[in-house]
């Protein structure tokens, strides 16, 4: 039962996308938490709890060193780096803390100059050109991040006849959300023809399967239910969350067409009392097209094996019966290395009623599920607009 | 039709070679012997990749047995572009397959000695060893169409 305790979302903000040359990594973090403490009407010293990856885009810098950078005098904090589920877990073992009365205010940040840097490098980790175990297992192979998805992609087809142009119908439909966004990367039309006759960058899947590099940034804060009363925004409510790992090296992977949303996924919508029928808008992980029908088919949405069929209706774009990824998706907006948290606020963002041009009308539930690793860690929230 | 060649096997100036330790020192010296081994749980007899000093299944210890060597090639891609390292660029368009490898365990490696195109899922293959760093006498396993 709720009360005073509850915990909920009372801020959420992006720092500058995609393309952000006058920012550092750091610098994200630093503009979307001026810009979450501008939403929530929360300062700096209400904040006990911190979570962050660091400044990741692909690279992983300490949480200590963020809690450093905004002499946070944090009481608790984490940073369990399952990468692009990350935020999703924190949301997740926040909801835990802030129960509990370990902290009553939590802060999380993410700020990453993938496009920009152009230092940074995709090149496996290697020590004076070795590779260890267990990565030294794969990398001497030459896998590549999108091969690894398009492991899982030949596979779903393989087994259930999935088409190109079905997971096409994805970047699609999330291209046209991205016309509703005037801060996304690509707007121009795209057509499944488009997608389909794109050179292939590792077989089945080619350029528009592919995410977007950008930069990026983004804040949340937590708190209590009671606390909310007196902040600028309406509360959202986390109805359900859940975190899962199924491997971490795509070779691991137990089974190539059903990832941990299958195990999350049920727990989360179990919490809330509600089934995926139910939900209003969802905001999935697009790192590949694969990773959005192997979600969607985890998650409950459709059966395994269905979401070719699933999506092919269109029912993913605007104005469908489950519009999904609002913002333009990691496919045609912002992805800038972990994707996680930009699903995270864009759920939120809808559920208050604030998406603008985009918004989903009446939007009284939404799913946030995040993918890190290579479909390895799926974490899962239901999030509502409304008091349980 | 390109014919995958042996060449992505071999030593390659600039791919990164794995280090050995006390974890997979069996399995490397097995490849240089050409001979594939895996580690399989004392308890419950089933076979786990990659090597490492305790069972998957149950915690408990593990033994090295040799494997046949056979596999089929349980899902694949062709690498055609956005390869990590300059060093790939040379060797596009190559194949990453996940092998299933008899014994029951799985692992990641490149098919060659076919075309990209008759490659399918399902297909036999033989695991066969090349030597990808002379002076450590480092030897990988691959993979290639079961004669």
């Amino acid at each position: 039962m709720p009360g005073a305790r509850t915990p909920v979302i009372v801020g959420v903000a992006l720092s500058d996308y995609p393309k952000a040359p006058h920012l550092t990594s750091h610098g994200h973090h630093a503009q979307a938490l001026q810009r979450v403490l501008e939403d929530s009407g929360l300062q700096t010293n209400d904040v006990d709890g911190y979570m962050s990856v660091g400044t990741g885009g692909m690279n992983v810098d300490d949480l200590a060193t963020m809690s450093e950078y905004f002499q946070i005098k944090h009481r608790w904090s984490e940073g369990t780096q399952t990468g692009g589920a990350a935020y999703m877990g924190f949301v997740d073992h926040a909801k835990t803390v802030i129960e509990s009365g370990i902290c009553d205010t939590v802060l999380m940040t993410y700020g990453s100059d993938l496009r920009s840097n152009k230092r940074r490098s995709l090149a496996p980790k290697t020590v004076d050109g070795y590779v260890e175990s267990p990565r030294c297992y794969e990398t001497p192979y030459g896998p590549t991040i999108l091969g690894n998805y398009a492991l899982a992609a030949r596979r779903h087809m393989h087994e259930f006849g999935t088409t190109l142009e079905q997971l096409a119908e994805i970047a699609v439909s999330t291209r046209q959300h991205a016309a509703n966004n005037p801060f996304a990367l690509n707007r121009e039309k795209l057509t499944i023809a488009d997608v389909v006759s794109a050179p292939r960058v590792a077989d089945p899947l080619g350029k528009w399967d592919a995410c977007v590099v950008t930069d990026g940034g983004a804040a949340l804060i937590m708190t209590t239910q009671e606390r909310a009363r007196d902040l600028k925004q309406k509360p959202i409510y986390i109805l359900g969350s859940a975190s899962a790992q199924t491997h971490w090296n795509i070779g691991q992977m137990p089974d190539y067409t059903t990832t941990a949303a299958a195990i999350s996924g049920p727990r989360a919508f179990a919490q809330a009392g509600i089934s995926p029928h139910d939900i209003d808008t969802a905001q999935l992980y697009d790192s590949f097209t694969i990773t959005v029908m192997l979600l969607l088919e985890g998650l409950g949405f459709c059966k395994r094996g269905e979401g070719g069929a699933f999506v092919q209706d269109g029912k993913l774009r605007p104005g469908g019966s489950l519009p999904t990824n609002t913002d333009g998706g990691g496919l045609s907006s912002c992805h800038p290395g972990m994707r996680g948290v930009f699903t995270l606020i864009e759920a939120v963002t809808q559920l208050r009623g604030q998406a603008g041009i985009r918004q989903v009308p009446n939007a009284k539930l939404a799913v946030a599920c995040g993918s890190g690793g290579i479909l390895s860690c799926i974490s899962t929230l239901v999030l509502g607009k409304d008091q349980p | 039709m390109t014919m995958l060649s042996d060449v992505i096997s071999g030593e390659i100036p600039g791919r990164p070679v794995p280090f050995v330790d006390a974890d997979n020192k069996v399995f490397y010296d097995g490849c240089a012997r050409g001979e594939l081994w895996l580690q399989r749980c004392v308890e419950t007899h089933k076979f786990q990749f990659y090597p490492r000093p305790c069972s998957v299944f149950t915690g408990g210890p593990v033994e090295w047995v040799k494997s046949s060597g056979r596999g089929t090639v349980h899902t694949f891609t062709v690498i055609r572009r956005n390869y990590p390292e300059p060093y790939l660029e040379s060797l596009t368009p190559y194949v990453v397959a996940i092998i299933e490898v008899a014994e029951g365990v799985r692992m990641m490696s490149n098919v060659t000695g076919c075309a990209p195109e008759d490659i399918i899922i399902g297909m036999a293959v033989a695991v066969y060893f090349s030597c990808v760093d002379e002076n450590l006498r480092l030897f990988l396993p691959f993979w290639r169409p079961a004669g």
